[in-house]
C-alpha cells in the first residue's frame, strides 16, 4: 500500500506487545492502514481481537512497541504526549462506547470543552448550535448523569464535531446502548461526517454498521485484512 | 462467607492507596498514643521523682505527736526507706548574742531525695553531702554566723550539749514550702537530740517521717496512711509540693497529652478521609455482590472486617512504633533525669490498640456504611455512586471518639472540652468556608471549561470532594501552623513564665530607716531590687466577727493559715501583675482612708472569705478590722513578692512594720550580699536560686518532650494533606485522560489542577491561620493560664504557605495522571 501526502492518517508496521505472566503478548503485529480525507473505514472484530488498542494507537492515545503513525503528515513517534494533545487538538474527534463525558460539566460546557482547548472563538455558540443539531436544545444545561444513554451519546457526538474535526475515531459507539437509541445516534453520527466531510475510524462489530462505511477492514489475532 | 471474602481480599487491599492511608494514618495515631502513654509515664515518674527532693522523700508525715511506731513498720513493710527528723523553736545564746532559731533533729539517712548542700564559708554555694550531720556536729543557717558571731570550727551550746560548727547550710531541699516562716536553720543529728534537752512535753515540736521508694510501694503506703490519718496528722506527697513545681509538673502533662490527642484527631480526619474514599471505589464491587444476591450486611459486614483486620495490625505496628520512638526520646533526653527512667509497663499495649480500633471506629464507620447504600443498578449505570455519608452522624460520632480518647489519655475533662470545642469550631469554619467557596466560584461556571477559570470551576462543580479536601487542608495546615508557630510561642511563653533574670533572694526584716539605704547598697551591687514592701505579722482571728479557729477546718494548709501569723501589706497602688477578678481596687482617695483588705483568691477559697466579709488581724496585739473589697489573683509562679492579704495604708498605719524585696542576684554578688548583712544584721537573705533552676530544669525538659511527641503531630498533619490530594485522584484521573484526548496541553492541565488546588490552599490556609491563632489562644490562656502574643506571621504563613505548599502537593500528586496516556484510564485499566 503506497503512502499518499494527502492521508490524514497512515500506519505503517504498527504493533504492540504486552508483557503478560506467560512472557510478552503480542496484540497487534505489522499493521498497514491509510485513510484518505473523508474516506470512512471500519476496523470489524470480535472482543478481544485489538481493535480498540489500534484505534487508541492511531489515535496516538497510547504509544506503539513497533512501527509508527502518521497523522495530518506529522509523525506521532516524534513527538512527546504533548506534540501529540497539540495536534489533535480540535482537528480530531472521539465517540467512545462509554461516552466519556466529564461527570461535573453539564453538557453544554461537555461541548464546549474541545473547542476552548483548541482556542475557538464562540465557543458556547458552536456548541450550542452543535447540540441543537443533535436535538438536544431542552437539555442544555443538564449534567451527565441526567441524560439517558443515548442522549449522553448524542452529547459526545455533538463533542466530537463541533470543532469540524477533519478525522473522527469512533469506538463501538453503539455498544451501550438499545438497538433503536444505537441506530438514531447512527444515523446521526453518518449525517454529521456527510455534510462535514469528516474522516472516520470506526471500530464496531455490528456488520451492518460497518457496511455503512467506505473500506471494511477485518481484525482476527492482530492482524489487519480488507474484508470482503 | 464473610471472613474468607474479607481475607481473600486483603493483599489486595493492602496495594490500593486508600489502605495504605488508613493503615499509615492508624500507625501515626496509635504510635504518637502509645510513645505518649510509654513514655510520658516514665517521663512523669522521673519528674515526680526529680519533685520529690523538694520533699526530701517521696512522702512526708507530719504530726504534733510523735507518729505511732506501726507507721515506720508499715512503711518498712512496703519495702520502702525511712528516715525522721523533729523541728522545734528555741533561743541559741552565743556569747552576748541571742538568736530565735528553727532546730531540725535528722536522722541518718536523711534526706531521702536530693542532698544537702554545705559550705565552709557563710553564702557559699557549698558542695552536696551525702547523709545526716555526724553526731556532736553542726550546721548553721548562713545568716546566725553574722548575728552569733561565730565562724566554722567553733563550738556551739545548744541546750546542754556542745556542738562543733561544721558548715553552713548552702541548700536543704525540703527547705520550700513556708519560706518566710523560718527562723534561721540549726541542724544536727537526731542521735544527739536527748543529750540537748531540749524536749519536753510541753515543747512546740513537729515530728516528721520521710518515706520513699517504688512507686507502687509509695502508692500502697499513702492508701494505708490516708485511712489511719486522724485530725492532727499532715500527709505532702509530690502534688502537694510546692505550687510552682506543681504547676511546671501540670503543663508538662497537658502538653503532651495535647500534641498525643491532636495527632490522633488528624490522623483521625486522614482515616475518614480514606475510609470514605476506600468505601467509594469499593462501590463496584458491592454492586455486584448486591446483584448476585448479598445482602446489605454481608456486603458492609465484609467491608468492616477488612478495615479491622487492616487496623488491628496497623495498631500493632502503631505500638511498636510508639514502643520504639520512646527509646529514641529516652537516648535523647533520659540524661536529663539523673537516674535511669523506671520501664514501663506493657498497659500501653492494649491501650494503643483500643485506641486504634476507636479511631477506625469513629472516623471510618460512618464513612463505611455508605457502602449499603450503593444503588445495586450500578452495575448497569456506573454514574450511580455511593452516596455520600450524614456529615452530622460523621462528626458527631467522631467527636464522641476523640472525648473518648481524650479521657482515656488524660483524664481531663477540661482539656477534653477544649480540645472538642476546638475541633467542632474548626470543622464549623472549614464547612463554611467550603460552603462559601463552592458559592462563589460557582458564579464562573460557564465562563470558560479550560485553563484556570476551569479549575476553579471544578471547585464548584465536586461541591463534595472540595468540602472534604479544604476540610481536609486546613486540619492539615492547622497542625503544620501550630506546630511552626503556635507550639514556639506556647513552649516560648512557658519558658518565659520563670525569666532568665527571675528574682532568686529575697531579703526580709528590712527596718523602715534602712529601706533606702539598703536599697543603694544592692544598686552599688549592680542589683535591681523589684520593689520594697511593706510587711506586718498578723494572725486572721475573726470572720464577720465569729472567732476563727483551726479545727474549723478540713484542710491541712486551710488550718495552718487558721493557726499561724501570716504576712499582711499595705499598698496604695494595685500592681499590675495582681489580676483583681471581684471587686474594686481603692483607687479614689476617699477609699483609701477606709479599713479595706485585698484578698488572694486561693486562701479566701481556703479559708471561705468573700467580698464584703469583714475580717479582723491580731497585729502587735491589737485588733485590727476591715472589709474584703477586692479579691485578687496572685502568679504565685513569678518569684516575685506577693502578699495573701494587703491593706489601705490607713488599716495598717499603726502596725509595726519591716519591709521586704526580691531581686536577682549574679552569682559574683555573693560578697556583697554578705558584706551588707552584717552591716545590716537584722536583714534576712533567702536564696531561691535551687528551686529556680529545678523549675527551669523541669520546663527545658518538658519542652523537650513535648516537641519529640510533637514530631507526630507533624506526620499526622502530613498525612491527612496525603489523604485528601488523594481523595479526588480517580475523578481526577478520568478527567485529565479526557482532556488530554481532547488535545490539552501538560501546560494547560497543570494550570487547571494548580488553580485548584491553589484556590483550596490559600483558603485552607487562611481558615487553619485563624483556627491555630484561636488555639493558640485557648492552649495558652485558658488551660496553661500563660499571657497569649498573637503572631501576625500566622496569617502571611498560612495563606501564601497554603496556597504555595498545597499547590505543589497537588502537582506532585498529579503528576503522575498528567502524564498517563489516556487510552489506559479510558478503557479503565
Amino acid at each position: 500500500m503506497g503512502t499518499t501526502s494527502e492521508s490524514v492518517l497512515v500506519a505503517s508496521g504498527l504493533g504492540r506487545r504486552v508483557a503478560g505472566p506467560a512472557g510478552d503478548l503480542t496484540i497487534l503485529d505489522g499493521i498497514e492502514l491509510e485513510v484518505a480525507p473523508g474516506e470512512a473505514i471500519a476496523v470489524l472484530g470480535p472482543s478481544g481481537s485489538g481493535k480498540s488498542t489500534l484505534l487508541g494507537l492511531l489515535a496516538g492515545l497510547d504509544a506503539p512497541t513497533s512501527g509508527d503513525v502518521r497523522m495530518f503528515g506529522q509523525s506521532l513517534g516524534a513527538l512527546d504526549e504533548d506534540g501529540r494533545a497539540a495536534l489533535r487538538a480540535g482537528r480530531v474527534g472521539f465517540v467512545f462506547q462509554s461516552f466519556q463525558l466529564v461527570p461535573g460539566l453539564s453538557a453544554l460546557e461537555n461541548v464546549m470543552l474541545p473547542l476552548e482547548l483548541a482556542e475557538r472563538k464562540q465557543a458556547r455558540a458552536t456548541a450550542r448550535g452543535a447540540l441543537e443539531r443533535v436535538g438536544l436544545r431542552a437539555r442544555l444545561d443538564h449534567l451527565p448523569n441526567q441524560l439517558s444513554g443515548g442522549e449522553q451519546q448524542r452529547v459526545a457526538l455533538a463533542r466530537a464535531f463541533a470543532p469540524d474535526p477533519a478525522l473522527l475515531f469512533a469506538d463501538e459507539p453503539t455498544g451501550n446502548l438499545d438497538g433503536r437509541t444505537g441506530e438514531a445516534v447512527i444515523e446521526q453520527l453518518f449525517g454529521l461526517r456527510a455534510e462535514r466531510g469528516t474522516a472516520l475510524v470506526l471500530v464496531t462489530h455490528d456488520e451492518a454498521v460497518a457496511g455503512r462505511c467506505d473500506r471494511r477492514l477485518r481484525m482476527p489475532d492482530g492482524l489487519l485484512e480488507q474484508a470482503a | 462467607m464473610r471472613l474468607a471474602f474479607a481475607l481473600r481480599a486483603l493483599p489486595r487491599d493492602l496495594r490500593v492507596r486508600e489502605m495504605r492511608v488508613l493503615a499509615l494514618a492508624l500507625v501515626v495515631a496509635v504510635g504518637a498514643l502509645s510513645a505518649v502513654g510509654f513514655f510520658s509515664d516514665r517521663v512523669e515518674h522521673a519528674m515526680e521523682r526529680r519533685a520529690t527532693t523538694l520533699l526530701g522523700a517521696d512522702l512526708v508525715i507530719e504530726d504534733h505527736d510523735p507518729l505511732p511506731p506501726d507507721w515506720g513498720r508499715e512503711a518498712e513493710r512496703e519495702g520502702l526507706r525511712t528516715a525522721t527528723y523533729v523541728t522545734f523553736p528555741n533561743v541559741l545564746v552565743a556569747g552576748e548574742h541571742t538568736e530565735l532559731v528553727s532546730v531540725k533533729a535528722v536522722s541518718e539517712g536523711y534526706p531521702l531525695r536530693g542532698r544537702v548542700r554545705v559550705a565552709q564559708v557563710p553564702y557559699g554555694r557549698g558542695e552536696a553531702v551525702a547523709g545526716a550531720p555526724r553526731p556532736g556536729t553542726v550546721w548553721l543557717d548562713p545568716r546566725l554566723f553574722a548575728r552569733l558571731d561565730v565562724a566554722v570550727g567553733d563550738t556551739l551550746a545548744i541546750g546542754r550539749k556542745d556542738f562543733r560548727i561544721v558548715g553552713s547550710l548552702a541548700h536543704e531541699p525540703d527547705r520550700a514550702g513556708s519560706l518566710f516562716q523560718l527562723a534561721p536553720r540549726v541542724m544536727f543529728n537526731r542521735a544527739d537530740l536527748d543529750a540537748t534537752g531540749l524536749i519536753s512535753p510541753a515543747s512546740r515540736v513537729h515530728h516528721h517521717l520521710l518515706v520513699a521508694g517504688a512507686d507502687a510501694a509509695v502508692r500502697g503506703f499513702r492508701s494505708w496512711a490516708d485511712a489511719h490519718a486522724d485530725g492532727g496528722i499532715e500527709i505532702q506527697g509530690v502534688q502537694d509540693a510546692r505550687p510552682e513545681m506543681r504547676s511546671a509538673l501540670e503543663r508538662a502533662r497537658v502538653f503532651l497529652g495535647l500534641a498525643a490527642v491532636m495527632a490522633v484527631v488528624l490522623a483521625g480526619a486522614a482515616v475518614a478521609v480514606a475510609v470514605h474514599a476506600f468505601s467509594g471505589r469499593e462501590a463496584d464491587a458491592s454492586a455486584l455482590l448486591r446483584c448476585f444476591g448479598a445482602s446489605q450486611r454481608v456486603v458492609i459486614g465484609a467491608l468492616l472486617l477488612r478495615l479491622l483486620v487492616v487496623a488491628l495490625g496497623a495498631s500493632l505496628v502503631g505500638v511498636a512504633l510508639g514502643w520504639v520512638a520512646q527509646q529514641g526520646l529516652v537516648a535523647l533526653i533520659g540524661a536529663w533525669f539523673g537516674d535511669a527512667l523506671p520501664g514501663p509497663s506493657l498497659l500501653p499495649v492494649f491501650t494503643g490498640v483500643a485506641a486504634g480500633l476507636v479511631t477506625l471506629v469513629g472516623f471510618g464507620l460512618v464513612p463505611a456504611m455508605r457502602i449499603r447504600r450503593v444503588p445495586v443498578m450500578r452495575v448497569l449505570r456506573r454514574d450511580q455512586g455511593a452516596p455520600e455519608p450524614s456529615a452530622v452522624a460523621l462528626i458527631g460520632v467522631a467527636l464522641a471518639a476523640v472525648a473518648l480518647l481524650i479521657l482515656g489519655q488524660a483524664g481531663d475533662p477540661e482539656m477534653a472540652g477544649w480540645v472538642l470545642l476546638g475541633t467542632i469550631g474548626i470543622l464549623a469554619l472549614l464547612g463554611g468556608a467550603a460552603w462559601g467557596l463552592v458559592r462563589v466560584v460557582g458564579r464562573l461556571r460557564g465562563h470558560s471549561v479550560t485553563g484556570w477559570r476551569f479549575g476553579l470551576a471544578n471547585l464548584a462543580r465536586r461541591p463534595r470532594s472540595s468540602a472534604v479536601q479544604l476540610v481536609g487542608f486546613g486540619l492539615g495546615m492547622l497542625a503544620l501552623l501550630l506546630l511552626a508557630v503556635v507550639r514556639v510561642d506556647v513552649l516560648d511563653a512557658w519558658q518565659q513564665d520563670v525569666p532568665e533574670h527571675a528574682p532568686n533572694q529575697f531579703m526580709i526584716n528590712v527596718q523602715p530607716a534602712d529601706v533606702d539605704a539598703v536599697r543603694a547598697r544592692l544598686e552599688d551591687a549592680d542589683i535591681d531590687p523589684e520593689g520594697f514592701y511593706p510587711m506586718v505579722r498578723g494572725r486572721l482571728v475573726a470572720i464577720d466577727g465569729e472567732a476563727v479557729a483551726p479545727s474549723d477546718y478540713e484542710d491541712g494548709r486551710a488550718r495552718r493559715l487558721a493557726e499561724r501569723d501570716f504576712n499582711v501589706s499595705w499598698a496604695r497602688k494595685h500592681r499590675a501583675d495582681n489580676e483583681i477578678v471581684a471587686g474594686q481596687w481603692w483607687s479614689d482617695a476617699a477609699n483609701r482612708d477606709k479599713q479595706l483588705f485585698s484578698v488572694e483568691t486561693g486562701i479566701a477559697d481556703e479559708l471561705g472569705i468573700e467580698l464584703g466579709d469583714r475580717l479582723t488581724f491580731r497585729v502587735a496585739g491589737q485588733d485590727v478590722t476591715g472589709t474584703v473589697s477586692n479579691l485578687r489573683r496572685v502568679d504565685w509562679d513569678s518569684f516575685k513578692v506577693n502578699f495573701f492579704v494587703i491593706a489601705t495604708p490607713a488599716t495598717l498605719k499603726d502596725a509595726p512594720a519591716t519591709w521586704i524585696t526580691s531581686y536577682w542576684a549574679p552569682p559574683e554578688s555573693g560578697a556583697a550580699i554578705a558584706h551588707l548583712v552584717r552591716d545590716f544584721p537584722g536583714v534576712t537573705v533567702l536564696d531561691v536560686e535551687e528551686i529556680l533552676s529545678q523549675v527551669r530544669g523541669i520546663i527545658h525538659q518538658g519542652t523537650r518532650a513535648v516537641e519529640y511527641v510533637f514530631g507526630f503531630t507533624l506526620l499526622a498533619g502530613v498525612i491527612v494533606l496525603i489523604a485528601a490530594v488523594q481523595s479526588s485522584r480517580d475523578e481526577r484521573r478520568i478527567e485529565i485522560a479526557l482532556l488530554r484526548t481532547l488535545g490539552a496541553s501538560r501546560r494547560r492541565l497543570r494550570s487547571i489542577v494548580a488553580a485548584e488546588f491553589c484556590a483550596l490552599g490559600a483558603l485552607a490556609g487562611l481558615i487553619a491561620a485563624v483556627g491555630a491563632a484561636l488555639t493558640g489562644w485557648a492552649v495558652t490562656d485558658r488551660v496553661l493560664d500563660l499571657p497569649y502574643h498573637f503572631n501576625p506571621w500566622l496569617f502571611a504563613l498560612g495563606i501564601g504557605g497554603g496556597a504555595g505548599g498545597i499547590t505543589l502537593a497537588g502537582l506532585l500528586a498529579t503528576r503522575r495522571l498528567i502524564t498517563e496516556r489516556p487510552l489506559a484510564v479510558l478503557r479503565g485499566d
